[in-house]
C-alpha cells in the first residue's frame, strides 16, 4: 500500500515533466504541435550564407513566423526558403524578403518589407522580390578591387 | 562560350521583335535601352527635346503605376486615387530629370542581355551585363505583364533597386505627412529645379 502511494507521486512527478518539457519546447524552442492557423510562403534568395532553418521571419520588426525549411535548387543555383507565417499576417504580392542580421554579429532572419498590393498572398506563393544575405568579406573586397 | 551563343540568340530574338510589337520580356527591356541608349549617342539634340523623348519612353516601356505602388508601399493603399494620380505625374517628371541628366554621362557602354526568368506568368526578370570601361556591371530588369504587354517597373544594378532607393529616400517625409506631404515636397523640388 505504502509502494503504491510513492509510485502515484512518482508517475505524477514524470508526467508533470513531461508536459512542462513539451510546454518549453513550443514556448522557447518555437516547435508547433500543428499548421492550424499558420500558412506557408516560398522566397528563393541567391545567397541564404548564415541562415539557419527555424530562423525568425519579422515584419516590422516584430516576430510573425519562422524560415521551415532551407533547400538548395540546382537548376536555377538558388537557395529555396519555406516560410510559416501565422494567419492574421497578410503579406502584400510585391513585398520583399530580406535576410538581415540580428545587430552587427547576431542570427540571420528574414525581414518582409510590406509593400502596396491590393493582392495578398495565399498559401504556397512565392515572394519574388528577394534580397541575399549581404556578405560583409564580398563588400570588403569589392570596394578593395574597386579602388586598385 | 553559352553565354555569347545565349546572347547572341537572344538579340536576334529582339530584332525579331522590332517588326512587331515586343513580347517577350527581354525583348522589352532590349528595345527599351536600345532606343535610350539612341537618345543618349544623339549628342547634338537639345536639352529639353531629349527631355521630352526621354519621358515619351518612360511613358511607353515602364509601368508607372507599378513603380510608383512600390515606392509608396504601404502608404499607397491609404493614399487616395487624386493623391495617387498626383504622384505618379510628378515621379514620372522625377525619373525623367534624373536620367536625362545620366544620359550626358553615357560613355559608349554596352548591355548584353543574358538569361530571363518568368515568375506566375505575370512577373519576369531579365538579367543583363553594362560593359563599362572594361568593368562588367550585372544590372537586372524586373517587368510586369498587364493586359498582355511587358512593361518595366524596376531595374537593380549591383544588387541596388531603384525602387528601393527611392522608398528609402521618400521614407521619412511619408512617416511624417503621407502621400500629400511627399507631392507637396515633390512640387517644390520640381519647380525649384525648373527655375
Amino acid at each position: 500500500m505504502k509502494n503504491l502511494g510513492l509510485d502515484f507521486v512518482v508517475g505524477l512527478f514524470v508526467i508533470a515533466g513531461v508536459a512542462l518539457l513539451l510546454y518549453m519546447s513550443v514556448n522557447i524552442g518555437g516547435a508547433s504541435l500543428s499548421d492550424a492557423g499558420q500558412y506557408s510562403l516560398v522566397a528563393k534568395f541567391e545567397n541564404t550564407s548564415g541562415l539557419k532553418e527555424g530562423a525568425f521571419v519579422e515584419v516590422s520588426g516584430v516576430r510573425v513566423g519562422q524560415a521551415k525549411s532551407i533547400v538548395f535548387d540546382p537548376e536555377a543555383f538558388e537557395a529555396v526558403v519555406e516560410i510559416i507565417l501565422e494567419d492574421s499576417v497578410q503579406i502584400p504580392e510585391d513585398s520583399i524578403a530580406s535576410i538581415r542580421t540580428a545587430g552587427i554579429i547576431g542570427d540571420r532572419f528574414i525581414k518582409i518589407t510590406p509593400g502596396g498590393s491590393d493582392i495578398f498572398l495565399e498559401q504556397g506563393e512565392e515572394i519574388i522580390e528577394t534580397e541575399p544575405s549581404i556578405s560583409l568579406e564580398e563588400l570588403v573586397s569589392k570596394y578593395m578591387f574597386n579602388n586598385e | 562560350m553559352k553565354r555569347t551563343i545565349l546572347a547572341a540568340f537572344l538579340l536576334g530574338a529582339s530584332f525579331l521583335g522590332f517588326a512587331q510589337e515586343a513580347t517577350t520580356p527581354t525583348a522589352t527591356a532590349e528595345e527599351a535601352i536600345t532606343k535610350i541608349i539612341a537618345i543618349a549617342q544623339n549628342k547634338e539634340i537639345p536639352s529639353d527635346e531629349r527631355k521630352e523623348k526621354l519621358q515619351a519612353l518612360i511613358k511607353q516601356y515602364v509601368d508607372l503605376q507599378a513603380v510608383a505602388q512600390r515606392v509608396l508601399a504601404v502608404h499607397w493603399r491609404k493614399a487616395t486615387k487624386e493623391e495617387k494620380i498626383a504622384f505618379i505625374g510628378l515621379f514620372r517628371q522625377v525619373l525623367t530629370n534624373t536620367y536625362a541628366a545620366l544620359l550626358d554621362e553615357y560613355n559608349n557602354e554596352k548591355v548584353d542581355f543574358i538569361s530571363e526568368e518568368i515568375k506566375k506568368e505575370r512577373f519576369a526578370e531579365v538579367k543583363s551585363i553594362i560593359l563599362s570601361e572594361g568593368k562588367e556591371i550585372p544590372v537586372n530588369y524586373l517587368l510586369l505583364n498587364r493586359k498582355g504587354q511587358w512593361k518595366l517597373y524596376d531595374f537593380v544594378a549591383e544588387g541596388i533597386s531603384l525602387v528601393r532607393s527611392y522608398t528609402t529616400e521618400y521614407k521619412s517625409i511619408l512617416r511624417k505627412g503621407g502621400v500629400s506631404a511627399l507631392n507637396t515636397a515633390l512640387e517644390e523640388k520640381l519647380s525649384e529645379s525648373a527655375e
